[in-house]
């Protein structure tokens, strides 16, 4: 509890010393919210022309789009201290500081950056929902509910694993970032899009080894009322805390390493 | 029980030869090629709560890392550290970091862009200090550090010294029971230099166990009964200032103006240290002679116009010690 306090104690001190960029502030948010938004209205156009991707609907595709915006938004509000710090600190041999904290370490690095323009993501993310809400003839069970929830949490919790290995990933070599982006970014691409259109082998990355597709695709099969074109079991969607979980655990132990790894600079 | 104990220890660093690019990387991150530095190279000792203990060594002899050691920040290769009770450190990182206070002199823990005051601000809330008592302690060291005109200007625009001062309290707001320097005074003018050993000498006789690396060595001298010299990984001297001073020769300092130019012949045990216009300094080991016998020969023969007998420094002391070394 008081280790969270202090988080929000981290990302106001990070709030406040952005304040002096105020305006830039107002520009990038809008600026966000515009890059997302053509994002959106690329997808529109592609329903223009192909009508149905293997039997989703374009509204049943903006609701993943929607989905997917909305946690990555989250997320890289949670842990962009991650990866805008940590490997400059590491490089630098700053991060000894960091590992004199009173808290720990990883939550020190997310609360040390804050960008209030990935609320603009967000908003798009958000505003994508309202609308695939709108059109689409959700019946909102139990069942359904608790599969929203799930899935929102999950993909948050997955995005944030994936930002945490990016950020573990330094402590050995600072070069490896881009291969983590490739997963992060290209996961965000990939999910929101159903993931039985891929090709196998890309598939099973996004479900089994990066799960960002499996905490979004299922989870929306229960929904949206959707048959799984993947003939898997219907226990599925239920994995998805598991599979997040086993995820995370699997980032946290990464992390851990990358700590004890650490080997500071000669000052 | 004392507050930290070290024994045998140990941290080797692998430098690789740096590959650049994705490729590169990988291949650093498997190959065992690579030169292996023994940064500190078996090292034992242990600190007693109250003391003041100065750390001193050449660069790159191992000082920082051992302490990056204690702190844990640093893993170490091998051997046993227990500091605070915590043994090792690194498996406890967090609830060290409430007991011991750490300055490293090239780097700092106040937020750049803020001013110190909201720094501290942030660090209480980190250390879940209450701010009545937070306020009390802030306006104290305030007063040792004369941080007042400081407080509110962004760090970055703050001096070196000024910078040390206000990292100096930072690490002292959660009242640690140890406080670990880094080279605290490096950047400071005479003065601030003087008020930070004042404060670093009160700091101790309430109590707080101090250990602190430092080139200068008047802050060695100064500050701390008991020195340890480190030397390419290992302690060459643990004890007092005068047990060092005694090891390594009894060294005493004569230095004499002339009113033309001295003709100079020195028994055995003495030697020209310099000569600087009509200026001449001597060296002599106070065992072996004694400071008349020196001061009849330099006056024999020459005319005098000052002559004055020093204690041989610390920095003496250890410029020969590193000389051995080498
Ligand atoms: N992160 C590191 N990676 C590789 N080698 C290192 C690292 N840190 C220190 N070293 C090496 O270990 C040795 C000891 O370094 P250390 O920083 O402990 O010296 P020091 O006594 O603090 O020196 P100085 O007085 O210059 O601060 C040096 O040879 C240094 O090059
Ligand atoms: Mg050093």
């Amino acid at each position: 509890m008081s280790s969270l306090r202090a988080y929000f104690s981290l990302m106001s001190a990070s709030l406040r010393s952005q304040m002096e960029y105020r305006r830039a502030f107002l520009l990038e948010f809008t600026g966000r919210f515009i890059i997302t938004g053509l994002e959106l209205a690329a997808l529109f156009i592609i329903f223009e022309n192909v009508g149905n991707v293997l039997d989703w609907t374009r509204w049943e595709v903006v609701y993943l789009y929607g989905i997917v915006n909305v946690t990555f938004g989250c997320a890289e509000i949670i842990g962009y201290g991650l990866e805008a710090t940590v490997p400059t600190l590491i490089r630098t041999g700053d991060f000894d500081r960091v590992m004199l904290q009173p808290i720990s370490p990883w939550l020190f690095s997310c609360g040390r950056q804050f960008r209030l323009l990935d609320l603009g993501r967000i908003a798009q993310g958000l505003l994508a929902l309202g609308l695939a809400f709108a059109h689409l003839p959700i019946q909102w069970t139990l069942a359904a509910v608790a599969m929203f929830v799930l899935t929102l949490i999950c993909n948050v919790a997955v995005y944030t694993g994936l930002f945490t290995c990016a950020a573990a990933s330094c402590f050995w070599t600072t070069e490896s970032t881009e291969v983590f982006n490739a997963f992060t970014y290209g996961g965000t691409q990939m999910a929101q899009f159903p993931v039985h259109v891929y090709r196998p082998w890309l598939r099973a990355i996004f479900l089994w080894i990066v799960p960002v597709g499996f905490v979004t695709y299922f989870p929306a099969l229960v929904v949206l009322s959707k048959p799984d074109a993947l003939g898997l079991p219907p226990f599925m969607p239920w994995l998805s805390p598991f599979i997040a979980a086993v995820f995370c655990g699997l980032c946290a132990l990464f992390w851990r390493a990358g700590l004890n790894h650490y080997q500071s600079t000669g000052s | 029980m004392p507050l930290i104990s070290v024994k045998d220890l140990r941290k080797d660093f692998k430098v690789l030869a740096h590959k650049s690019g994705l490729i590169g990387a990988m291949r650093n991150l498997f190959s065992a090629a690579g030169r292996i530095v023994n940064a500190v190279d078996g090292v034992s000792f242990s600190v007693e709560a109250g003391e003041f203990v100065g750390y001193v060594g050449p660069n790159g002899a191992g000082k920082s890392t051992t302490l990056k050691m204690l702190t844990g920040i640093l893993v170490p290769s091998s051997g046993v550290i227990d500091v605070c009770g915590f043994s090792p450190p690194h498996k406890a990182r967090t609830k060290l970091a409430r007991r011991i206070g750490v300055v490293f002199g090239q780097r700092t823990q106040l937020w750049w862009d803020l001013p110190p005051r909201e720094s501290y601000d942030l660090l209480m809330r980190l250390f879940g200090v209450p701010r009545g008592v937070f306020e009390l302690r802030l306006a104290r060291l305030s007063g040792l550090l004369e941080l007042e005109g400081l407080l509110d200007t962004p760090v970055r625009k703050l001096s070196l010294g000024q910078k040390m001062r206000c990292e100096l309290a930072a690490a002292l707001l959660h009242e640690p029971a140890l406080l670990l320097l880094d080279e605290p005074t490096i950047g400071m003018d005479v003065v601030v230099k003087e008020q930070v050993r004042k404060l670093l000498r009160r700091i101790n006789e309430a109590g707080t166990t101090i250990l602190l690396t430092s080139h200068d060595l008047d802050d060695i001298e100064q500050l701390c009964r008991r020195v340890m010299v480190i030397d390419k990984g290992r302690i060459i001297h643990d004890g007092g200032v005068d047990a060092l001073k005694r090891r390594y020769g009894n060294r005493r300092r004569l230095v004499a103006d002339f009113l033309d130019q001295p003709k100079l012949v020195l028994p055995q045990g003495a030697e020209v240290a310099s000569i600087e216009g009509l200026r001449a300094t001597i060296d002599f080991d106070a065992d072996k002679l004694r400071a008349p016998e020196v001061i009849a020969a330099v006056v024999a023969g020459n005319r005098i116009h000052d002559i004055a007998i020093q204690e041989c420094d610390i920095a003496e002391v250890v410029k020969r010690i590193y000389g051995e070394g080498k």
